[in-house]
């Protein structure tokens, strides 16, 4: 995979320290590390072994994945946005797509470099979370870190690929940030909300609701306390749509008479 | 079998709901060596018709091939044997000049053993070879566009499709692209050059097509196309003084002479001159018969035989110090035949 130019190109060139002096970019490095390293300490040092009881792990927990679904819904939806428009701003992808390369490396190298800059930012909790899982186990199941794990893998994949493909269908970047942000936040967040409640007048049991990624992650979270939905059938669906996607964008990535 | 054959392609864009015609009925032939300057105004569809060579742009009718591969059908192959330079580019930021070009060279899939050789090699052709380690966006507008020549090389293309490589140039830029071009020339690549602007590509193109409103008005050889528009083409003859018995005895040959017409008292040349400004020359009146100047001909003789005309001169005695086909010859073609002398 590491063979594949785009991937390498965009994970390098994503980077803007490059162009700082080598010390300035050790001293950036440091300073991140340094902080990080020192809210670790701090929550689970101080907070979460400190406790006697499992509360105080249990509730940062919550947060922490809360934390996260916001960053995953936040962020994803645009996180790609400008991986094709930028190109097509910049006048560059005409370059890129007369080269040999395949539309899938195009299209995977695109996405994998996202979700590798998403990855990292979603994975820098995960010492809290552990930390919370080792010390109330009884509360945490493994099951549960692993299934919340999962529903944030799959939507930020889901959401991740939909701004790479809105990213390919229109011209411009603050079209497809846009976009990304309707299809995410307005579509599956409020409208799913707003029509559960419409139709049935109530939240729960309500099909559309399966796939609102706010009740998704809430049953990851804490399986006995948010009910209701049907977590097989939304992560499939997201699968489903992100294969979707990617196929008609590896099928179609050379189409040109899309756009004239 | 010719390198490039295009038979019958037209090009229409929707524009709502109507086609807009962009390019009507084009028919060529390239062979290989060729070096074509495609030469037309702003919106006559010389990017149009590149684009659908570089498989870029479906025709709506028509075939065209290169080296005998069909380029709708097997658009893969075509971009393996060719280079394309678009008219409007960008480059990566945050990328140096090697970093950019071992881009390409991967993305077409050469060997990651033999890219640093051929990196090199195209940094040298191109003039770029201190600035490998640069970041490309601190590079000049005319090192970018050499870049992007460097960058149409790396796979070694046979036939390369260059859409106005020297538009919005400076002079000097203007001529490295023309010496760079001389240089694939001499490779013995296929070219297809664009341009707006003649009198830079007369130097190094073997055939031409002007092209105006989606048609192609004429193509083939510079001097035949000359002569075919004009049943004539330009000779710039220049004397040291006499200019006025010059001018009488090249009257006198009215059998291959046509028009003998004074133009100044100095040699023409383009390299001074700004490329884009008017270049034909005017008529003047010949104010002292004695002194030197610049006397324009049309020669309607036998294409090979312009050498008699010299000999008279020489024979009765006139000091010539230059006899040549003037650059602006071009200029002029193309100026009659856009006007629609021809069509
Ligand atoms: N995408 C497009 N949609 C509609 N019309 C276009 C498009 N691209 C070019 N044209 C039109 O086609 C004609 C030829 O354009 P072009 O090939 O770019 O000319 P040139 O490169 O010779 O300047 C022009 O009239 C132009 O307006
Ligand atoms: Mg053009």
């Amino acid at each position: 995979m590491i063979s594949n130019p785009v991937l390498r190109k965009e994970l390098a060139g994503n980077v803007r320290m490059r162009q700082l002096p080598r010390v300035a970019r050790v001293g950036c490095l440091l300073l991140i590390a340094s902080l990080i390293g020192t809210i670790y300490y701090y929550v689970i040092v101080r907070f979460i072994l400190a406790d006697r009881g499992t509360t105080t792990a249990v509730d940062t927990w919550h947060v922490v994945v809360i934390l996260q679904a916001a960053l995953i819904c936040l962020i994803s939806p645009s996180i790609a946005a400008n991986s094709i428009t930028r190109e097509k701003e910049q006048q560059t992808w005409e370059m890129l797509l007369f080269t040999m390369l395949q539309p899938s490396q195009i299209v995977f190298g695109k996405l994998l470099a996202r979700l590798y800059y998403l990855g990292l930012m979603i994975l820098i909790f995960m010492p809290i979370e552990l930390a919370c899982w080792a010390k109330a186990s009884n509360e945490i199941t493994t099951a549960m870190v692993a299934l919340t794990y999962l529903v944030m893998a799959v939507s930020a994949l889901c959401f991740t690929t939909i701004s790479l493909y809105v990213s390919w269908v229109v011209k411009r970047t603050i079209y497809s940030i846009m976009s990304g942000y309707s299809i995410v936040i307005g579509g599956l967040v409020i409208c799913t909300s707003l029509s559960a409640a419409v139709v049935n007048g109530s939240l729960a049991n309500n099909p559309l609701m399966w796939i609102n990624p706010i009740l998704m992650f809430g049953q990851a979270i804490d399986p006995h306390i948010v009910t209701g939905g049907d977590l097989t059938v939304a992560i499939i669906t997201y699968l489903l749509a992100t294969a979707l996607m990617l196929t008609r964008m590896i099928i179609r990535l050379r189409d040109f008479s899309l756009e004239a | 079998m010719p390198m490039i054959e295009i038979n019958h392609l037209r090009k229409e864009y929707r524009e709502g709901n109507k086609a807009k015609v962009a390019l009507k009925d084009l028919s060529l032939e390239l062979e290989q060596g060729d070096i074509f300057g495609f030469i037309g105004p702003n919106g006559a569809g010389k990017t149009t018709t590149i684009k659908m060579l570089a498989t870029l742009l479906i025709p709506t009718a028509g075939t065209a091939s290169i080296n005998g591969i069909n380029v709708v059908e097997h658009p893969e192959k075509i971009r393996a044997i060719v280079g394309y330079m678009p008219d409007f580019f960008g480059v990566y930021d945050d990328i140096k000049v090697w970093e950019y070009l071992d881009f390409f060279a991967s993305a077409y899939r050469l060997p990651r053993d033999r890219r640093p050789s051929i990196i090199d090699d195209v940094l040298a052709l191109t003039d770029l070879t201190e600035k490998k380690d640069s970041y490309v966006e601190s590079l000049s507008r005319g090192m970018k566009q050499r870049l992007c020549l460097a960058k149409t090389l790396v796979h070694d293309p046979l036939v390369m499709l260059l859409d106005e490589p020297a538009s919005g140039l400076d002079p000097r830029a203007r001529i490295e692209i023309r010496e760079l071009l001389k240089e694939l020339q001499s490779m013995g690549k296929t070219i297809i050059v664009s341009s707006h602007i003649l009198p830079e590509m007369e130097e190094f193109c073997n055939k031409i097509g002007i092209i105006e409103s989606g048609e192609l008005i004429v193509a083939g050889d510079v001097k035949t196309i000359a002569r075919s528009v004009r049943g004539q083409h330009n000779i710039d003859v220049v004397v040291l003084d006499e200019i006025g018995r010059a001018h009488a005895i090249l009257t006198g040959m009215s059998d291959v002479v046509r028009e003998v017409k004074f133009v100044g008292n100095r040699r023409r040349s383009l390299s001074d001159e700004n490329p884009d400004a008017e270049t034909q020359p005017m008529e003047r009146r010949i104010e002292d018969p004695s002194a030197g100047g610049t006397l324009q001909i049309g020669y309607t003789g036998e294409p090979d035989e312009e050498y008699r005309i010299l000999q008279v001169l020489v024979q009765a005695g006139v000091r010539v110090k230059a006899f040549y086909t003037p650059e602006t010859d071009l200029e002029d073609v193309f100026l009659r035949v856009t006007k629609g002398v021809v069509s």
